[in-house]
């Protein structure tokens, strides 16, 4: 079974003592450049592609957020690459500024798990940042690694998986949506309160409120619920990123491999044409209905006069990914406690879930405050745990609070965490990047995520990398940059 | 917090408090500062912070 290559970008919350969201691009810009740890400061933006459609079209423009507009009225953050402040981390990672937003992208990975530690290790990244900036300008910084402002902002926590670009639009859209609609179960982050329609004290989804249709390829404004941007990283003719928008930010790292396992076994059963087929009335109204569902028993509605549960979208697909794939053992993993999970789930004791879900976490937290403490879900304060528990502070964070406590499963161990800081264990495309940011800065005149064009001799050379290689560990011992070159396949 | 658990109260008068019946019990490393970290942290939550917290959007 081929291995699929993943990635997720996470734009991060961001609050400075005595700063509003009006100045919220030039703080998070000046953020990012204050990162202490090693970097190498560019990106090549010559392959980006925001306005191309998957269904073959170019949109003219993107749609913007009116309010955010007017933040903008009669302000010049300078020219577009400073106001982004890229770097390039000695991982292969990228951080910069997006829309005001600290956001770090990951490095591409294989495994899920490395990709959960590389995810983790962002909010070290973003941390030591803001606590650089805070030094430098003398205010408090908060971060948060949440999707939602509860005043109707909301910013992304992003998935890329490379898929050929033969399985096509209509396969894969019919593959994946059903399983982002159901997927929030098992992954959301859960939220106090709603953003749109009518109240509701708690979902499990921080993002189902900003959804209006079911495909397009925004990410702004007129959300989608699966996006059909078209901007690869890769040779265009070959492959398709699939750009998923609607999920979480995760605070536990078994969501976030669950969030990733599920769609990867998606694509899987996409590919071998066995996926289960689920026609959804209305996937905007299936993604809120099923967020909002605190009985977790809702149900979605189908094309025709039937319907179905989430808990049934998903045990179809554990059920055809075991009778029809050769799973290896992360997804063997992944299918056997997604069983558990959803079995748990249909008794309804989703506290007996609260160390592996967040909504279950923040839920049970949220409860037992209430409870005990007095209060109600519309309560100022009630949003205002909810904010906290996303702050990536561990000595603030109350999801920090429940890893100290010992009330999370499988929290990952610091050392861990930075240890996948420490270059590329999998030889994916990223250990490129990741050597030539930490052994060859000098030579490198700018990269992303598919070239690196490196400056040599008075001409700039070009290497593409390619998604589905694996890169030897010896690429790391190479001391001479025009050996390093060549073995990557160009001739200095 | 266990399941079925709540966030402890402060303990009244001459009520035994677990693990007293047992004699004095070591102090519990992995729970800084002991007790209930998260209560502690909950206490200490501004009630305003999600009110003054305004984002831009994002992607």
């Amino acid at each position: 079974m081929r291995r699929i290559l993943a990635g997720i970008e996470t734009e991060y919350g961001l609050l400075v003592e005595g700063r509003g969201a009006e100045d919220q691009i030039d703080e998070a810009m000046a953020l990012v450049r204050s990162y202490p740890g090693e970097r190498l400061s560019t990106w090549d933006y010559r392959y980006e592609s925001p306005r191309a459609d998957l269904r073959g079209f170019q949109l003219e423009r993107l749609a913007v957020d009116p309010v955010d507009m007017q933040f903008d009225e009669g302000r010049n953050h300078g020219a577009p690459a400073d106001v982004r402040a890229d770097q390039i981390l000695p991982n292969g990672a990228r951080f910069y500024n997006d829309h005001g937003h600290p956001e770090y992208a990951t490095p591409e990975c294989y495994s899920l798990r490395e990709l959960a530690l590389h995810d983790r290790f962002g909010e070290v990244v973003v941390l030591e940042a803001a606590r650089a900036y805070s030094d430098e300008c003398g205010r408090l910084i908060s971060i948060y690694k949440n999707n939602t402002d509860f005043h109707g902002a909301s910013y992304g926590t992003h998935e890329s998986y490379l898929v050929p670009r033969n399985l096509g639009f209509e396969a894969l859209y019919a593959a994946v949506t059903p399983m982002l609609v159901a997927r929030q179960l098992l992954t959301g982050a859960g939220k106090v309160g709603s953003e749109s329609g009518s109240w509701c004290d708690f979902q499990l989804s921080q993002r189902a409120d900003f959804f209006t249709e079911a495909a397009n390829a925004e990410t702004l404004f007129r959300r989608p619920v699966f996006n059909t941007r078209d901007e690869c990283h890769a040779d265009p003719g070959q492959w398709i990123r699939l750009h998923v928008i609607s999920g979480d930010a995760n605070m536990m790292p078994s969501c976030t491999i669950r969030k990733v396992g599920l769609v990867k076994l998606a694509i899987h059963l996409a590919e071998t044409g066995q996926v289960p087929v689920w026609k959804l009335r209305d996937p905007v109204r299936a993604f809120q209905a099923v967020s909002r569902d605190m009985a977790l028993v809702g149900r979605i509605d189908l094309e025709g006069r039937s319907w179905t549960t989430a808990h049934e979208i998903l045990e179809s697909y554990m059920a055809a990914a075991e009778q029809t794939l050769h799973l290896d053992e992360e997804l063997c993993d992944l299918v056997t406690e997604c069983r558990g999970l959803i079995e748990t789930l249909s008794t309804g004791k989703w506290q007996s879930v609260k160390d592996r879900i967040d909504w279950a976490a923040k839920r049970n937290m949220l409860e037992q405050y209430i409870g005990e403490e007095g209060g109600t879900w519309k309560d100022s304060s009630t949003r205002a745990f909810d904010l906290e528990y996303h702050n990536a502070d561990p000595d603030e964070g109350l999801y920090h609070a429940l890893v100290d406590m010992e009330e999370v499963s499988g929290p990952l161990s610091p050392e861990d965490v930075r240890a996948s800081a420490a270059g590329n264990r999998e030889g994916t495309r990223a250990r490129v990047r990741a050597t030539a940011v930490t052994k060859f800065k000098e030579y490198v005149h700018t990269a992303c995520w598919r070239s690196i064009t490196f400056k040599m001799d008075g001409r700039l050379v070009e290497v593409d990398l390619q998604p589905d290689m694996i890169y030897p560990g010896h690429l790391e011992d190479v001391d001479d940059v025009g050996t390093f070159v060549n073995m990557l396949g160009v001739k200095p | 917090m266990t399941d079925g658990d709540r966030l402890p109260k402060p303990a009244s008068p001459g009520t035994k408090r677990l693990g007293e019946e047992g004699g004095p019990s070591a102090p519990d490393i992995k729970r800084p500062g002991g007790g209930n970290e998260l209560l502690k942290r909950m206490k200490k939550v501004d009630p305003d912070q999600a009110k003054k917290y305004r984002q831009r959007s994002g992607e």
